[in-house]
């Protein structure tokens, strides 16, 4: 099991989709940390305490991105991504941002 | 070519013939080897909600713009400032921001008459940056708790200060959104306001948000400004929009209202980014304050406190264009012993 604190590991100011955005974009939390620890690990938990808030963009671009740009599959997430949160209001946002994504491909294809 | 309505054409007249004026009395001074400076008075009330404070205060903005462009320095004088709300404010201090990379060495003041307008504008460093020096310590209780913060990106961590005093007082069943609204609404600047060219754009470094905030009366306003194209006219020219706006002939206010979405999303019409959207939303849970969201020529405003829902939205029309997007949210907020400790310092 892999941990990654969005506190500790990257930022208390996550904001914004892309690095063009500012400089703790959601595209560089899923770059620089969710994806490399995805491909190497069977369950990731990611814990999203201490933030001093998201933004749907980032929540978007970090989770709904891995399937959008990296090719994880909803399924595979479902299985290795578990999300922590004091608020639970995080974690549905972060599966459905997942979910919508998956859909979206689906119809793309 | 736009064929102008008589009322356009005779502003553009008048404007014309007030930079001639300026023209004119700026080659006789030349001639005279006099320096070439204009006071102009600022506004008693920096107020954009009040119709006529505002009349008031676009009238300044425009002599202040018209002056630099003629080439003649401008010296504003505050003697008169008595009022100054976060609203009208912050459009002033982006115009600042804009007037002095456009007109380097060209803008001075001079201090206001009444300590508290200039305590406050030492505090938000409009004096610093018009060439005075900051005379006062910032202590008046209706000066401490004003924030300002501005930027070209997205770094949340620039506003940290207000996200991390308010987040506990904030009155709301999900307070915790409130930061992940503003990161949104600044995001929306950053991809939307100015995503296409147009007429007197800023340059790239004062591409900028601004914000300002202020806790009065156990009530938090937050005001934030673009200087960017508008939301009425980046939605008349998203591609896959403009065919259908051609034909509604849609004021800005309606505009405003489908960027905003509350109403149009069964219609599939296009949102201008999630920050409006969102603030919407967490606005619909206040118990009182509202939002209100103005650009160019129209305005939507949402007060909660009304019993029919559906009579809380109210589009405006405003007479005077403001360039960009101004996004004023007022939420209640109940300053416990930590909120204070944090705001005080």
């Amino acid at each position: 099991m892999h941990m990654i604190s969005i506190l500790k590991n990257f930022s208390e100011n996550p904001a914004g989709r892309y690095v063009t955005d500012g400089p703790n974009s959601g595209q560089r939390f899923r770059d620089e940390l969710l994806t490399p620890a995805l491909r190497t690990h069977d369950e990731v938990v990611v814990n999203l305490d201490g933030a001093l808030g998201f933004g749907s963009s980032f929540l978007e671009e970090a989770f709904g991105g891995l399937v959008r740009e990296c090719g994880f599959a909803a399924t595979e997430l479902t299985r290795k991504l578990r999300i922590v949160s004091n608020q639970s209001i995080y974690e549905k946002r972060v599966w459905r941002y997942i979910n919508a994504a998956a859909t979206q491909k689906k119809r793309s294809v | 070519m736009k064929k102008l309505s008589h009322k356009a054409w005779l502003r553009q007249v008048r404007r014309s013939q007030r930079t001639n004026r300026l023209s004119l009395r700026l080659r006789r001074r030349r001639r005279l080897g006099g320096r070439i400076s204009q006071v102009i008075s600022a506004p008693e009330d920096f107020y954009f909600l009040n119709v006529l404070a505002r009349r008031k205060l676009f009238s300044f903005l425009e002599l202040v713009k018209t002056t630099l462009a003629a080439n003649i320095r401008v010296v504003i004088d505050f003697e008169a400032t008595r009022q100054l709300h976060p609203c009208g404010t912050l459009i002033f201090l982006s115009h600042i921001d804009l007037w002095l990379d456009k007109y380097p060495g060209q803008l001075t003041c001079r201090y206001p008459e009444d300590p508290v307008v200039e305590e406050l504008l030492q505090h938000v460093s409009v004096l610093s940056k018009l060439g005075l020096t900051s005379r006062k310590v910032v202590s008046h209780e209706r000066v401490k708790h004003w924030l300002f913060h501005c930027g070209t990106e997205l770094d949340s961590a620039t506003y940290s200060d207000l996200t991390k005093s308010t987040r506990s007082g904030i009155v709301h069943p999900h307070k915790e959104l409130f930061a992940d609204c503003l990161n949104e609404a600044v995001a929306n600047t950053i991809h939307h306001a100015y995503e296409y060219p147009f007429k007197n754009i800023p340059s790239p470094a004062q591409q900028k948000w601004w914000m300002l905030s202020l806790l009065k009366d156990e009530e938090l306003f937050v005001a934030i400004y673009d200087a960017g194209i508008g939301i009425p006219s980046s939605l008349r020219r998203k591609p896959r929009f403009a065919e259908y706006f051609k034909v509604r002939n849609y004021n800005d206010a309606r505009l405003i209202q489908a960027a905003v979405g509350s109403r149009w999303t069964s219609t599939q019409l296009p949102h201008r980014g999630n920050g409006l959207p969102e603030m919407l939303e967490f606005s619909q849970s206040l118990e009182h304050g509202g939002l209100s969201i103005w650009s160019e020529n129209g305005g939507l405003s949402y007060n909660p406190q009304i019993p029919d829902k559906r009579n809380r939205e109210v589009r405006h029309h405003i007479d005077q264009r403001l360039p960009g997007t101004l996004v004023l949210w007022s939420i209640p907020f109940r300053k416990e012993q930590e909120n204070a400790h944090d705001f005080d310092s």
